[in-house]
């Protein structure tokens, strides 16, 4: 069983009763009152928003020691420099996303899994058309594709196989449900980046699983 | 074989992962290291204390009224009286020179004082700290003082402050002490054992027994022999 696995699976939803009185204010209110000294406001957002920079390490991962590493590293970086945050520039959650992006990346970097931290930036398209194959490129609607029904461990470790440009746009979009516009802020590629990024994931991903056509 | 479409395998699978929570221990932990990052910058940010500036300020003000130069009876206005106004210029002078030997002395008298405050800020340390001498205090370190520094830092300090304070425990963390995390939020008692620049040598823990079981030294604290 991997690491991933063992990660709890209970009030993943909540995480954690936010504090009353905090709970109205908007991202920049609470990054203020941080930046004035109020450890409360940051306790608040840890428990808001530590669960979702967890879980989208996890995903990038699949490595649930990485995972805590890189949710504590955010967070203390984030209390170190709260003003880094700028509220005109999107929401907080992208912003703690984006710090575990790179902690990420930095992880993968000091494993030696790549070279620079270009892999996942437009630098990195080499990378895409390299891995991508012609049947995957063939199918029109490959999310419609029958695959082989697969456990959840199954399914993360095969979407772990994917080329990282293609792992995140999947992450970000498909479990994540983050908008579309904001995915593609968060790993700074255009839009229509973005959208061929995940229509080649879910190619590929099909492909992995064994897909076959639906009216098979 | 049982087929479903790749769409529903992803939103299984987006199901699955929103149900993920972070292990508990790993969150305590987190935390407990965000919370130290934070109090180190907001230390590291804090500004000098209003006691001693509305007390440099009353100085100023007072050598100022002394030497004629005070921020009111000033006489910039007076522009007319420059040429020749020597004796004005050597009072100026003369003020300059006794404020800056004036604050020299003060801020070399405040600065055993203020120092060790400002570090005990952060830690909600109660203003009944006392000043002692280390070098007659081998017994304490050796009942309970968790050092902080190594023992040749601890043996050439010669004068130090006893800090009482309550702590949380997760403040353990930034003193480089293992705590227990899940009891991250409870507080405990202890007195800082701090130099004359304000640094924490030592740290003795001072409540009841469950809680300080869930605090280990990193070693063993020295003997009076190897402090000395």
């Amino acid at each position: 069983m991997s690491s991933a696995s063992q990660a709890h699976k209970e009030n993943a939803q909540t995480d954690q009763p936010l504090t009353a009185p905090l709970g109205p204010l908007g991202d920049g209110e609470l990054a203020a009152r941080i930046v004035a000294g109020d450890a409360a406001a940051l306790e608040h957002i840890y428990a808001r928003e530590s669960g979702r920079v967890y879980r989208y390490a996890l995903a990038m991962s699949h490595n649930a020691t990485l995972a805590a590493d890189v949710m504590q590293e955010v967070f203390v970086q984030f209390a170190t420099k709260p003003q880094g945050f700028d509220a005109s520039r999107g929401p907080l959650q992208a912003y703690l996303v984006g710090i575990a992006r790179h902690q990420v990346l930095a992880a993968w970097v000091h494993e030696g899994r790549h070279s620079s931290l270009d892999v996942m930036n437009e630098d990195g398209e080499q990378e895409i058309k390299t891995s991508l194959t012609e049947e995957a490129a063939e199918w029109a609607e490959p999310g419609q594709q029958l695959v082989a029904r697969q456990t959840h461990e199954e399914l993360m470790r095969a979407i772990a196989q994917l080329p990282a440009p293609f792992r995140e746009a999947l992450v970000l979009v498909e479990l994540q449900e983050r908008p579309y516009a904001e995915a593609a802020a968060i790993a700074g590629i255009e839009l229509n980046t973005l959208r061929t990024r995940l229509h080649r994931a879910k190619a590929k991903l099909a492909k992995l699983l064994g897909a076959q056509a639906v009216n098979e | 074989m049982n087929r479903i479409k790749l769409d529903e395998a992803l939103h299984a699978a987006r199901e699955d992962l929103a149900s993920t929570a972070v292990p508990e221990q790993d969150a305590a932990v987190a935390k407990a290291h965000m919370l130290a990052a934070f109090n180190r910058a907001q230390l590291a940010a804090a500004p000098a204390k209003p006691l001693a500036q509305e007390q440099r300020s009353r100085f100023f003000n007072f050598a100022g009224s002394l030497a004629g130069i005070g921020s009111t009876s000033g006489n910039d206005e007076g522009g007319d009286d420059r040429n020749g106004n020597a004796n004005l210029f050597s009072a100026r002078m003369l003020a300059m020179f006794t404020l800056g030997a004036t604050i020299l002395l003060i801020v070399w008298l405040l600065m055993p004082i203020n120092m060790p405050a400002s570090n005990s800020d952060l830690l909600g340390v109660s203003s009944s700290s006392t000043k002692t001498n280390l070098s007659n205090n081998l017994a304490n370190l050796a009942s309970g003082f968790m050092p902080l520094v190594d023992n040749e830092a601890l043996a050439q300090a010669q004068h130090g402050w006893i800090v009482p304070t309550e702590m949380p425990l997760a403040e353990l963390a930034a003193l480089g002490l293992p705590f227990d995390a899940s009891r991250a939020g409870d507080t405990v008692r202890a007195e800082l054992l701090m130099n004359e620049n304000g640094e924490v040598l030592a740290v003795r823990l001072l409540q009841d027994a469950d809680v300080a079981s869930s605090v280990s030294p990193p070693t063993a604290p020295p003997s009076p022999a190897q402090i000395s």
